[in-house]
């Protein structure tokens, strides 16, 4: 004991300062896990417990310096902490201070092929995250990135960066499939139709442009709107569009002749979105309208329901929850659902999209998905001509027949043609027929190759007479055509 | 307590799935359970239920009925309990509605009673009090209710409209009666008032439920107010916590925007602080709109509905079950479902390719060229094959091993037949014999097991003059002919010729019966005939000249009036045999002569085995082949026989060896499960559609040539293009009518004799 005592000593001589404060603190430490004084040894007079006491209150000690000392350098996490600074107090410190500090801007959440990852357009890159937050990819081709959309049967994951490159990204194999500048500037309305895949983009001109991968053109320039597009939304069979513009309207738009069926006016949406079922929802302020489409065909879009949030929310984003009647509300304070009866697809398909679906399914669906993915050539307006056939280049000719009638319409327009009165020695029987004379001849002049191949028919046939009335041994020198 | 033994159902607020208890006066039993239709129609159940120090009585009666009025009446609850504070019940009729109840009661006349037993007493009690304090009557008949002699008799149900008005059905169950005793009477004005909508959340998709109702502490008094689901995670501060009854339709609309609201409910409140409500709703209640066009009027509640689903309906109840699967077949789910059905035709073509191993294995054992092979008709796996040594040899496909031998020939056997019964094998050879063998019998034992080879003894052995190149065995009968010098037909028992037919000096190649007319043959012989035979008749009945020689021909099984020759030009020839004056199909891709040919027993494609090394498959009426096979070690292939279960091709050729092939290349052998099997056509049918694009077309067309053929090919095109042109210049440069072309179908034949 003595000798270790003095070992103990020893080091403490030799130690330098830094450590020997160390050491102070171990030691203050160490009391917590000697859990109590130790025995008294004086004053046991039975030698033998009293070494085997002695020896095992040094290893408490050891094991309690351990510990110590585990605690001091080997814990791995450190507890949390306010600090304030001068006159500040920390009960002044709110709840959205601390957000404030955490807080990193995010633009635009998309979810990939399944709920398992997600990507997010945060303030400098995008990121794909797992369903558990872990980070798997930085995306930092794309720069900052305003809106990010993923098309499902294409594995690509679109997304508009803040100076209005529009990115195609192939999230199986990582590749930039295509980059477009789209050269009309930044803007944050974008959205696929889910019919085709074609990303739509509204622009601040009041243009709504519509994409694809391969083509660095936009297919589609549509005029919607005199002043900035706020919101574009595809009603899910991909032949309505609804956009709004900030002079207060929205308009329903028909894709298959790129028509306008409808404005609704009186109220500048700020997002909109299509149900399952064709109900639109739209966000304004702090109200949320849903129209309802009475007439069928996406010309009748009335009112349907309206919840009103408290005043001074601000809705930002509205979105229908797929195969339930709940439309998710995305405003300043965070995010709301109400319920709007009718507006999701009450059978789901458990091919297409199953809400009970077990893991096991997941995977086997992912397999499947991957192995259906489809190119991003296959990104068209209608989708549907592909393994059709491709229409004939070539005009079709009319036939003779109807060269004819035309020709014969054409000339008994200009033979009725009522002449005007003239003044005297301009009225002239003669002059007035040799002027209907030439009405005609220009009227038949307009029909020339029909004139042409009757002669070439009538010379033809001529020409085989001949050969029909030759003698058989001369008949090989009859002309041929 | 020892009463109640039968099993009955409730629930708490917001627990979606009702309990199941079956209390006997031994043990409670607890189960999650959903109800099926066969657990759930007692006639009359009782529940006595433990819950929270009080009791729920319910009494059950259901009777699968559409009208509603009778569902009011006989499928209605009754309670007796302290303070029961919900009950959800859910069930399927046979007609598969759902029907869902709420109940809450808090029951007067047992509050101040700590059991049961004496409800006489504590509901004279109450009605004592209740008398006092509001001067009203009561919308049941108390009379009946009091004195009733055991807490059994005191069920009651009110099953109350909305309306003030209306009429309300109490249900009285009176033992002693026997039977029920259904009590319906106008609701007057004062008597029974709807105060309250109380709202219960059905299952969200993603299981969000309702499990916290606020109920105002005003719910006792007699003010109109709301019980609400308690959403306190979500911000919504426009809860109406009190309302009054102007604003039903408006709260309505703020209870849906609370969460999700599937039962709307009535309920009845009476001062005697006891709060009773069955609350009913319906998924067809559509279908019932006249029948409950008073309840509709009444409240708005019946038009809301919103998407609600059970867990239970739409997965498996057990783990051994298959996973249960919902169709929707709406366009508007499935986009560009075009591209994707042409994609998964693309990945079935490639996964096509590469599943095409059409190779199975080899059977070796002979010493020499394979120069003909027969099937055996009684044994699927049995085949007979013959070589250039005079071995014969039966074998066994799935083991591929020889099962027995029948040594005796000198020389080449070039025939080799079995008879229809396949009882009795018939070779020949250049050694001038016929010999007639019995065929082993298989049995189970040794059609597997025999490691030892046995060897045979022909039964007969018939000598001619000349060598004999062909046998073949008529579909019924006992005679057979052989080809060679002469056209010679025999009986199985004769050791001469029954019949003979010569035609010119050449000898005859190829001998085969019609499968459906038992006396008709057709033979190819060495000066370029094709002949067919009556052998009731003296002579051929028709000829056809050909420009090259046949080497063998086969009737269609499926179509008898129609057989192919395989030619030496390296086509194979469709005929119909009424009308032989041109080939209805000309099957061309081989590069050298055709050997041998045989075909399916479906009648649809044919096999055959040619000089240039390899084995093709024809469709029956296509011009080119739909499979090539070759291996690197196969020779000139002499003979090829087309599996009786058209499963299998095997081919015999110069190498000594006979080879098995699948019949389609890609075909998943083994037991198929319906599952894979419906894959497997969905894919065959998805191929189908968009064969016709290039892509597609390219890898289902695409074949890897041997070089010797790859290039005889390019050769042969060339040729053929060549000559092709010249023709076409030939004709336009003569006069017209001079040069005609003829077509592919009669450019080979030369004339056709009747």
């Amino acid at each position: 004991m003595e000798v270790a005592l003095e070992d103990n000593n020893l080091m403490e001589k030799v130690l330098p300062p830094d450590e020997q404060e160390i050491d102070v603190e171990l030691e203050a430490k160490e009391k917590k896990y000697l859990r109590g004084e130790g025995a008294n040894l004086e004053s046991l007079k039975d030698k033998k417990l009293k070494t085997q006491l002695a020896s095992r209150e040094k290893l408490y000690g050891k094991s309690a310096k351990a510990a110590a000392k585990i605690e001091k350098w080997l814990l791995p996490a450190s507890a949390g902490y306010l600090e304030t600074e001068g006159l500040e107090k920390t009960w002044r410190i709110k709840q959205t201070d601390i957000a404030k500090e955490v807080r990193e801007t995010v633009r635009d959440v998309a979810f990939l092929h399944n709920d398992q990852f997600f990507a997010a357009a945060q303030k400098k890159y995008s990121y794909i995250y797992a369903r558990d937050g872990t980070e798997l990819h930085c995306l930092k081709e794309r720069g900052p990135v305003a809106r990010l959309r993923f098309l499902k049967n294409h594995f690509l994951l679109a997304s508009i960066n803040k100076i209005g490159q529009l990115h195609y990204q192939d999230v199986t194999y990582g590749d930039m499939v295509a980059s477009i500048r789209t050269g009309k500037g930044r803007t944050d309305v974008m959205e696929v139709n889910p019919y085709n895949g074609v990303v739509a983009l509204g622009h601040s001109g009041g243009t709504v442009t519509m994409w694809k991968p391969t083509s660095q053109a936009p297919l589609v320039q549509m005029q919607c709107h005199p002043g900035p597009v706020s919101a574009v939304a595809f009603h899910p069979n991909g032949h309505l569009m609804a956009t709004s513009g900030k002079e207060r309207k929205v308009k329903i738009w028909d894709l298959r002749k790129f028509e306008e069926v409808q404005t609704i006016h009186g109220f500048h949406a700020k997002t909109l979105s299509f149900s399952q079922k064709g109900l639109l929802a739209a966000g304004t302020g702090s109200f949320v309208q849903v129209l309802g489409d009475s007439s069928g065909g996406g010309g009748g879009y009335s009112r349907y329901m309206s919840h009103s949030m408290v005043k001074g929310y601000q809705v930002e984003k509205v979105m229908f929850r797929p195969y339930e009647d709940v439309l998710g509300i995305g405003h300043s304070m965070g995010w709301s659902s109400v319920l709007i009866p009718g507006s999701g697809e009450p059978n789901f398909d458990s091919w297409v999209a199953n809400p009970f679906e077990t893991s096991k399914q997941r995977r086997e669906k992912e397999v499947h998905l991957l192995l259906d993915k489809l190119p991003p050539e296959t990104i068209m307006l209608d989708p549907s001509k592909i393994g059709a056939m491709r229409p004939s280049r070539r005009k079709e000719r009319p036939t003779r027949g109807e060269i004819e009638v035309e020709k014969e319409v054409a000339i008994e327009a200009a033979k009725s043609v009522e002449m005007k009165k003239k003044t005297k020695g301009r009225n002239k029987p003669s002059k007035r027929t040799k002027k209907k004379k030439e009405l005609v001849e220009n009227a038949k002049k307009t029909f020339p190759e029909l004139e042409h191949s009757n002669i070439a028919g009538k010379k033809r046939r001529i020409g085989e007479d001949a050969a029909a009335e030759l003698p058989a041994s001369l008949k090989r020198f009859a002309r041929k055509n | 307590m020892q009463t109640y033994t039968k099993v009955f159902l409730c629930g708490t607020w917001g627990q979606y799935y009702p309990v199941t208890f079956c209390i006997s006066s031994t043990y409670f039993r607890f189960k999650r359970h959903v109800f099926s239709s066969q657990c759930l129609f007692p006639s009359r159940g009782e529940i006595v239920s433990s819950w929270t120090n009080s009791l729920v009585v319910i009494y059950w009666f259901i009777a699968p009925v559409w009208d509603l009025d009778q569902i009011f009446d006989e499928s209605s609850f009754s309670l007796i309990g302290e303070s029961i504070t919900s009950l959800i019940v859910e069930y399927h009729l046979r007609t598969n509605r759902t029907w869902m109840f709420c109940v809450v009661g808090v029951f007067p006349w047992l509050v101040r009673h700590d059991s049961l037993l004496s409800p006489i007493s504590s509901s004279k009690e109450s009605l004592v009090l209740w008398n006092k304090r509001r001067n009203l009557k009561p919308p049941w008949l108390w009379g009946l209710i009091w004195t009733s002699y055991s807490f059994k008799n005191l069920i009651w149900t009110i099953v109350s409209s909305l309306r003030q008005g209306d009429w309300v059905t109490s249900l009285l169950d009176n033992r002693r009666k026997d039977g029920l005793v259904m009590r319906r009477h106008v609701v007057e004005d004062d008597e029974i008032a709807t105060k309250h909508v109380i709202s219960c959340s059905g299952s969200v998709w993603n299981g969000q439920r309702c499990n916290r109702w606020i109920v105002p502490p005003d719910l006792l008094s007699d003010e109109w107010c709301w019980i609400t689901m308690d959403d306190s995670q979500t911000q919504d501060h426009i809860r109406p916590r009190t309302t009054t009854i102007e604003n039903v339709s408006e709260s309505v609309y703020s209870a849906i925007e609370l969460g999700s609201i599937v039962l709307l409910f009535l309920y009845h409140h009476v001062q005697l602080k006891n709060v009773f409500v069955v609350c009913f709703y319906s998924a067809h209640l559509k279908q019932h709109k006249s029948k409950l066009h008073h309840l509709s009027k009444t409240s708005q509640s019946l038009g809301i509905k919103t998407i609600s689903r059970s867990v239970d309906e739409f997965t498996r109840e057990r783990s051994q079950d298959l996973q249960r699967v919902f169709h929707n077949f709406d366009p508007s789910l499935r986009p560009m479902e075009k591209a994707v059905e042409y994609q998964r035709a693309l990945t079935a073509a490639k996964l096509e390719k590469i599943f095409a191993r059409p190779f199975v294995g080899a059977m070796d054992g002979h010493r020499d060229g394979i120069s003909c092979m027969a099937k055996n008709p009684n044994y699927l796996k049995g085949i007979f094959s013959a070589s250039m040594d005079g071995d014969i040899r039966l074998w066994d496909i799935a083991t591929r091993r020889t099962v027995c031998q029948f040594p005796g020939h000198q020389g080449a056997v070039r025939g080799l037949t079995v008879s229809t019964d396949g009882n009795v094998l018939v070779s020949c050879g250049t050694d001038c014999n016929v010999r007639l063998w019995s065929v082993p019998r298989p049995s189970l034992e040794d059609s597997d097991l025999s490691s030892e080879k046995s060897t045979e003894v022909p039964s007969a052995v018939y000598t001619c003059k000349n060598a004999l190149l062909a046998v073949d065995h008529q579909f019924e009968g006992d005679l057979f002919a052989t080809a060679g010098a002469q056209l010679d037909i025999w009986n199985h028992n004769r050791s001469q010729p029954v019949q003979s037919f010569t035609s010119g000096s050449h000898s005859v190649i190829s001998v085969r019966f019609n499968p459906g007319e038992p006396d008709i043959l057709a033979t190819s012989s060495g000066d370029n005939h094709i002949s067919i035979y009556d052998i009731r008749m003296s002579s051929a009945a028709r000829k056809i000249l050909m420009r090259t020689k046949t080497n063998s021909i086969a009737w269609n099984p499926m179509e008898p009036m129609n057989f192919t020759a395989a030619n030496e030009d390296g086509n194979c020839y469709s005929f119909d045999g009424r009308k032989n004056e041109e080939a209805k199909c000309v099957h061309k891709d081989h590069v050298s002569a055709v050997m041998d040919i045989d075909f399916s027993p479906t009648g649809r494609e044919f096999v055959t085995g040619s000089y240039d090394r390899s084995v093709r498959i024809f469709p029956y009426n296509g011009g080119h082949s739909r499979e090539i096979y070759h291996t690197k070690r196969m020779q000139r292939v002499f003979c090829v026989k087309y599996s009786s279960d058209a499963t299998y091709v095997i081919s015999g050729s110069d190498d000594t060896n006979l080879r098995l092939w699948k019949a389609k290349a890609s075909e998943q052998l083994g037991v198929i499960l319906p599952r894979e099997q419906k894959k497997h056509e969905y894919n065959e049918a998805v191929k189908n559609r968009y064969k016709h694009l290039p892509e597609i077309k390219r890898i289902v067309r695409h074949r890897h040539l041997p070089k010797p053929i790859y290039k005889a090919k390019a050769e042969s095109r060339a040729m053929n293009d060549a000559k092709r042109r010249k023709d076409e210049r030939r004709k336009a440069h003569s006069a017209p009518g001079t040069v005609v072309t003829e077509s592919h179908r009669t450019r080979r034949i030369i004339k056709e004799v009747e």
